[in-house]
C-alpha cells in the first residue's frame, strides 16, 4: 500500500481544518509497519482514509493513496465493497464499541464470513466449523461457549481476541490495528500482540500498528513512521530509530517516556498540539521545536534521506 | 477603538464560542432554519393579533349576516371567506394563535419548574425512597390517559379555557420529571458530581450548579416540541366542547363548529385546522433543530 | 517500623457491592499506610481494586468493614457524613479529565469551587486572584484558561485544572487515580513534574495509583501490588523494582513494554504473561493468583497466604516464601 502527499480535513463550525499536510505511507507485501504518534495528531484519520469510513464533514483536500496499484481515493462502491470485505481488516481500540451487543458472537462472525462473499454454496455446518477454527487459532478457550455468547459475557481481551478472528475471518492483504492493547490489561497487552504477532506472520499479512506503547511497536514491527500535527516527521527500521532518532519532536517523544529503570522525567514537549483550522506556518513543529532555525518558520520541510532506509522531514538534516 | 475591543471581547468569550458552536450545529440542517422561522412567525402573530388583524370585531359576538358564508380568495375584503355570522376566518384564526400559543406558554410554564425540579430531586437520589416515592406518583400520573384525565376535570368543574389549562397541566408534569430523572441520574456517578460531593458542597449547589446546566438539552427539546402538543390536547378539549366556549375564536373550536357546516363550507374548519398543523410544524422542527444544537 | 508520621492508615479494608450476580469483593482485606510527605504507589490490573481503595479512602463509598484512620482520626464513613475540615484536608484527582470537569462551567468556576465550599475568598476579587494563582502553580497562563469551557482544552490541559482544584484548599493528602493513563506520553512527562513540583512545594502526600509500571518507578517511594482485591506485597521503590518477589509482580513486570537494553534485563524472565484476571465475585480459594501462578503448589490454592518480611521494608503474603521460615 501507498499513500503520498495525502491532505485531509473536516468542516466544522470555525472553518475547514487542515489535519493531513502531506502523509507518506509506504507498505511492502509481508512488511510490518508502526506509526507511532500522540493523539490528534492524525493517524486514525488516515487509517479511516485507507478504508474510506471518513465521517461525512471530512474533505480530502489531495493526494493519492494506492492499494495494490488501485488509487483507493478514486474506488466506486462496488470496488470499495471489495476492499473492505476482502484486501484490508481494520482492529479498532475499543473492542466493546466494535462489537454489537444485541447479536451473539457466532451470528457477527458469520455475518463477516458471509459478506465477503469467499465463501459463497458453503453449508450453515461448514460455517460454524469455521468460526470454531478462527476462535482456536486466536486462542480462545472453549470457542463453543464463545461463539454462543455475547459481548458483555466476554472479558476485553477476549473481545479483542474475537475482533481479530473477525478480522481474519477472510483472506486479506493488509491488516491495520489501531492501538489493539490500549484498552487492555497490561498482562492482556502482551498476550493479544503476541497473538497478532503469530498470525500476521503465518499468513504473510502486511500490518500497519498503530500505537503509542513505543515498547510494544518496538518488539513488533519492521519499520517506523513517526506522526505529528497531520505530518510524516521521520522513518527508520525500527532499531534505527529508536537507537538513533533524528527529528526533535521523536528525541521529545522517547524522552518523556518513564524508564523502568528510574531516573525520573524529562522535561516532555512545550506547547501544545496545535490548532488544525489556523495550523504553524512551514513546518507545523516549530514552535515547540528547541531547534528551531528561520526557515522552519516558513517553509515545510520536504522528506530528507538520512543514510538507509531512515528518513527525517527537518532543516536540521538539510544538506545542499 | 473602544467599541471594537468590545466586541473583540465577546467574541473571545466563552459564551459566544458556545453559541456559535450551537448556531452552527442548528443552521446546518435547512428545515430547522425554516422551523425557527415559522416559530417565530407564529409567535408574532400570537403576540401581535389583536393589532394586526383585519377585524379585532369579529372576535366575539358579533354578526354581520349580509357577509356570512363567503368562499376564501373570492372577496378581497375577506381573503379566507367568513363564518355563518359573517365573521373574518382569517383574523378569528389569528386571533386564535394568540390563544393557542397563550394556552401552550401558561401550562409549559406551569409544568415544566415542579416537573424538572421532582426529577432531579429524585434523580440524584436514585434508588432511595425518596426516588421510589416521586418516580411512582409520577407514573399514577402518566397511567391515566391524558384526554381521558382532561375530560375528566373539565366536566367536574367548568368548562372554561382557565380550567382546560389545569387539566392538562396536571397530566403533563410528570414527563419532566421523567426526561429530568433518566437524565440526571445517568449524570448522577459523572467524576464531577464525585468531585464535588467529596469536596463538601451541598446537596443544593450540586442539584442545581452541576447536574441541572447539563440536563437542559433535552429538556429545552421536549419544551419546543411540547407546545405543538400542548396546542393539539387544548384543541382536542375544545372540539368536544370541553375548552374554550364559543364564541371565542380558539382554533379547536373553530374546527368544532366549522365541522356542522362540512363540506360545503369547507373553509370554516380547513384554516383553523391549517392553523393548528402550522405551529406543530413550525415548532417540531425547531425542536429538531435545537436537539441538533445539544448533540456532538 | 520506622516511627515516622503516618498521613494515612488502612486497617482490614474491606469493601463488597452486592450485585444481581452475586457480592463483587473488590476490597478484601487490605492494610497499608501512608507517610507524611511520601509518594505511595498502588499498582494493579482492572478488577485489583485499586480504583475502589481509592474511592473508599476518600469517602465516595463506605467500607463494609475496617478502618479508615486520617491524621489519627477514624473517618471510615461516606464522606457526606465525615466533617468538614476533614473534606478540606484530602482530594482527589480522577482519571478521566474529560468527566472529571462539568462541560458547562467555566475553568474559574471549577476551580473555585472548593474555595466557595469552605469559604475561603470571600470577596470576589479575592476569589480570582486565589484562582488565577492556582492556575499558575499547575502552568495554565489565568488570562487565557480563567473563563474557558474544558470542552475547550486539551487532555493535559484539562488534568491540570483537575489538579488546581483539587489543591485549592490546601489539602495534606491527595489520591492521584490513574491521573495520566488518558494522557499522551509528552503530556504525562509535564503533569507529572507539576505533581512532583506541588509535593514539594506544598509538602503533600500522595497516593499514587496506575497500572503503568514504568511510570510509577519514578513516582512512587513505596508500592505495594493489588491483585483481585488483595495486596501482595509491598516494598520501597528500588527493592520493588530491581528484587520483586510474588510470581503476579514478576509478571506484571515482565509484560512492560521497554526501550532500551537495560530496562529489558531489569525485567524477571521466569513468569511470562498467562491467563486472565478471575471473577471478583467468586475468586479463587487460598492464593488468589494461584490458577495463573507457575509456582503454585497444593498449599496455594487451600490457605491464603500471609505477610513475611523478607527484607527490611519488603513484605509479601506468598508460600513460596513463608515456608522458608
Amino acid at each position: 500500500m501507498e499513500i503520498k502527499d495525502l491532505h485531509v480535513g473536516y468542516r466544522t463550525y470555525r472553518g475547514t481544518s487542515k489535519v493531513l499536510n502531506g502523509v507518506h505511507l509506504t507498505v511492502k507485501t509481508g512488511e510490518k509497519v508502526g506509526i507511532i504518534g500522540e493523539s490528534g495528531c492524525g493517524k486514525t484519520t488516515t487509517m479511516k482514509t485507507i478504508l474510506r469510513i471518513l465521517p461525512t464533514n471530512a474533505v480530502i483536500h489531495g493526494g493519492e493513496a494506492y492499494l495494490k496499484d488501485k488509487n483507493i481515493l478514486r474506488m466506486g462502491k462496488n470496488e470499495l465493497n471489495e476492499l473492505r470485505r476482502k484486501h484490508v481488516a481494520m482492529i479498532f481500540q475499543d473492542p466493546t464499541a466494535a462489537l454489537n451487543p444485541v447479536f451473539n458472537i457466532k451470528t457477527q462472525l458469520i455475518d463477516v464470513i458471509k459478506s465477503s462473499h469467499a465463501h459463497e454454496g458453503e453449508k450453515t455446518e461448514e460455517f460454524k466449523a469455521k468460526c470454531i477454527r478462527l476462535l482456536k487459532e486466536v486462542a480462545l478457550p472453549d470457542p463453543e461457549r464463545v461463539l454462543g455468547s455475547y459481548p458483555f459475557q466476554l472479558s476485553g481481551g477476549m473481545k479483542q481476541r474475537v475482533c481479530i478472528a473477525m478480522a481474519l475471518a477472510t483472506p486479506r492483504y493488509l491488516l491495520i490495528a489501531d492501538e489493539p492493547t490500549t484498552n487492555l490489561d497490561v498482562t492482556i497487552r502482551d498476550q493479544v500482540l503476541l497473538l497478532i504477532k503469530d498470525i500476521t506472520e503465518k499468513r504473510r499479512l502486511s500490518v500497519i500498528l498503530i500505537s503509542q506503547a513505543l515498547g510494544a511497536v518496538k518488539g513488533f514491527v519492521d519499520k517506523v513512521y513517526v506522526m505529528y500535527a497531520g505530518d510524516t516527521v521521520e522513518v527508520a527500521d525500527t532499531k534505527d530509530l529508536f537507537s538513533n532518532p533524528l527529528h526533535p519532536y521523536t528525541k521529545g517523544f522517547l524522552d518523556s517516556t518513564p524508564k523502568l529503570t528510574g531516573g525520573g522525567f524529562s522535561e516532555g514537549i512545550k506547547g501544545r498540539v496545535p490548532d488544525y483550522i489556523d495550523p504553524p506556518s512551514g513546518c507545523r513543529f516549530h514552535p515547540r521545536c528547541t531547534y528551531t532555525l528561520s526557515r522552519c518558520k516558513k517553509e515545510k520541510p520536504p522528506f530528507i534521506d538520512v543514510e538507509g532506509n531512515h528518513g527525517v522531514a527537518c532543516w536540521l538534516y538539510y544538506k545542499k | 477603538m473602544k467599541k471594537i475591543r468590545l466586541f473583540e471581547t465577546i467574541k473571545q468569550s466563552p459564551r459566544w464560542e458556545s453559541f456559535r458552536r450551537m448556531w452552527y450545529k442548528f443552521s446546518r440542517s435547512p428545515l430547522s432554519i425554516a422551523g425557527l422561522v415559522i416559530s417565530a412567525a407564529c409567535i408574532f402573530i400570537g403576540l401581535f393579533a389583536p393589532y394586526i388583524v383585519p377585524y379585532p370585531e369579529h372576535a366575539g359576538y358579533f354578526h354581520n349576516y349580509a357577509d356570512a358564508f363567503i368562499s376564501p380568495f373570492q372577496n378581497s375584503n375577506y381573503i379566507f371567506g367568513t363564518d355563518e355570522y359573517g365573521r373574518d376566518t382569517l383574523t378569528r384564526t389569528m386571533l386564535g394563535f394568540q390563544y393557542s400559543l397563550t394556552m401552550a406558554g401558561v401550562v409549559l410554564s406551569l409544568v415544566v419548574a415542579p416537573g424538572v425540579i421532582l426529577g432531579l430531586i429524585a434523580g440524584y437520589h436514585k434508588d432511595r425512597w425518596i426516588d421510589m416515592v416521586i418516580m411512582r406518583i409520577c407514573d399514577i400520573f402518566i397511567a391515566v390517559p391524558p384526554l381521558v384525565l382532561a375530560l375528566a376535570i373539565c366536566s367536574v368543574l367548568e368548562p372554561n379555557v382557565f380550567n382546560a389549562m389545569m387539566a392538562v397541566s396536571l397530566m403533563w408534569w410528570p414527563w419532566y420529571a421523567r426526561l429530568t430523572y433518566n437524565v440526571s441520574s445517568a449524570m448522577r456517578n459523572e467524576y464531577f458530581v464525585q468531585a464535588a460531593e467529596v469536596m463538601g458542597a451541598s446537596t443544593f449547589h450540586i442539584i442545581f450548579k452541576e447536574i441541572l446546566p447539563n440536563c437542559l438539552g433535552p429538556i429545552l427539546t421536549k419544551v419546543t416540541l411540547d407546545v405543538g402538543w400542548v396546542i393539539l390536547i387544548g384543541s382536542a378539549l375544545s372540539y368536544v366542547g370541553l375548552g374554550a366556549q364559543p364564541p371565542t375564536p380558539d382554533l379547536g373550536t373553530m374546527v368544532a363548529d366549522g365541522g356542522n357546516w362540512m363540506p360545503d363550507f369547507w373553509w370554516m374548519s380547513m384554516f383553523p385546522a391549517l392553523g393548528i398543523a402550522i405551529i406543530i410544524l413550525g415548532f417540531n422542527l425547531l425542536g429538531d433543530g435545537i436537539r441538533d444544537m445539544f448533540t456532538e | 517500623m520506622e516511627e515516622a508520621e503516618n498521613i494515612l492508615v488502612v486497617e482490614n479494608l474491606k469493601k463488597y457491592f452486592k450485585t444481581t450476580f452475586g457480592t463483587v469483593k473488590a476490597v478484601d482485606g487490605i492494610n497499608f499506610n501512608v507517610r507524611s510527605g511520601e509518594t505511595f504507589g498502588l499498582v494493579g490490573e482492572s478488577g485489583s481494586g485499586k480504583s475502589t481503595t481509592g474511592y473508599l479512602i476518600m469517602g465516595i463509598y463506605t467500607p463494609t468493614s475496617g478502618r479508615i484512620l486520617f491524621k489519627g482520626r477514624d473517618i471510615s464513613v461516606h464522606a457526606l457524613k465525615r466533617p468538614k475540615h476533614t473534606k478540606k484536608d484530602m482530594s482527589i484527582v480522577f482519571q478521566d479529565p474529560a468527566s472529571s470537569l462539568n462541560p458547562s462551567k467555566t475553568i474559574r468556576d471549577i476551580v473555585g469551587l472548593p474555595l466557595k465550599v469552605h469559604g475561603m475568598g470571600k470577596s470576589s476579587s479575592e476569589f480570582i486572584e486565589k484562582v488565577a494563582e492556582l492556575l499558575e502553580l499547575v502552568e495554565l497562563p489565568p488570562k487565557r484558561f480563567m473563563h474557558r469551557r474544558p470542552g475547550d482544552l486539551g487532555g493535559g490541559e484539562k488534568q491540570a485544572v483537575a489538579i488546581a482544584r483539587a489543591i485549592a484548599t490546601n489539602p495534606s493528602f491527595v489520591v492521584l487515580d490513574e491521573p495520566t493513563s488518558a494522557l499522551d506520553v509528552s503530556i504525562q512527562a509535564k503533569i507529572i513534574k507539576i505533581l512532583m513540583k506541588l509535593q514539594q512545594e506544598l509538602k503533600l502526600s500522595y497516593l499514587f495509583i496506575t497500572h503503568d509500571l514504568s511510570l510509577m518507578r519514578n513516582v512512587a517511594s513505596r508500592v505495594a501490588i493489588m491483585y483481585l482485591a488483595k495486596i501482595y506485597e509491598y516494598a520501597p521503590a528500588r527493592l520493588f523494582f530491581h528484587n520483586p518477589l510474588h510470581p503476579y509482580t514478576k509478571m506484571l513486570l515482565s509484560s512492560v513494554p521497554v526501550l532500551t537494553d537495560e530496562e529489558e534485563a531489569l525485567k524477571p524472565k521466569d513468569v511470562k504473561s498467562t491467563g486472565e484476571v478471575s471473577s471478583a465475585i467468586n475468586p479463587p480459594p487460598g492464593c488468589r493468583f494461584h490458577p495463573r501462578c507457575p509456582f503454585a503448589t497444593k498449599i496455594c490454592k487451600a490457605k491464603e497466604p500471609k505477610f513475611t518480611m523478607v527484607e527490611p521494608e519488603h513484605y509479601v503474603a506468598c508460600h513460596l516464601y513463608t515456608e522458608k521460615s
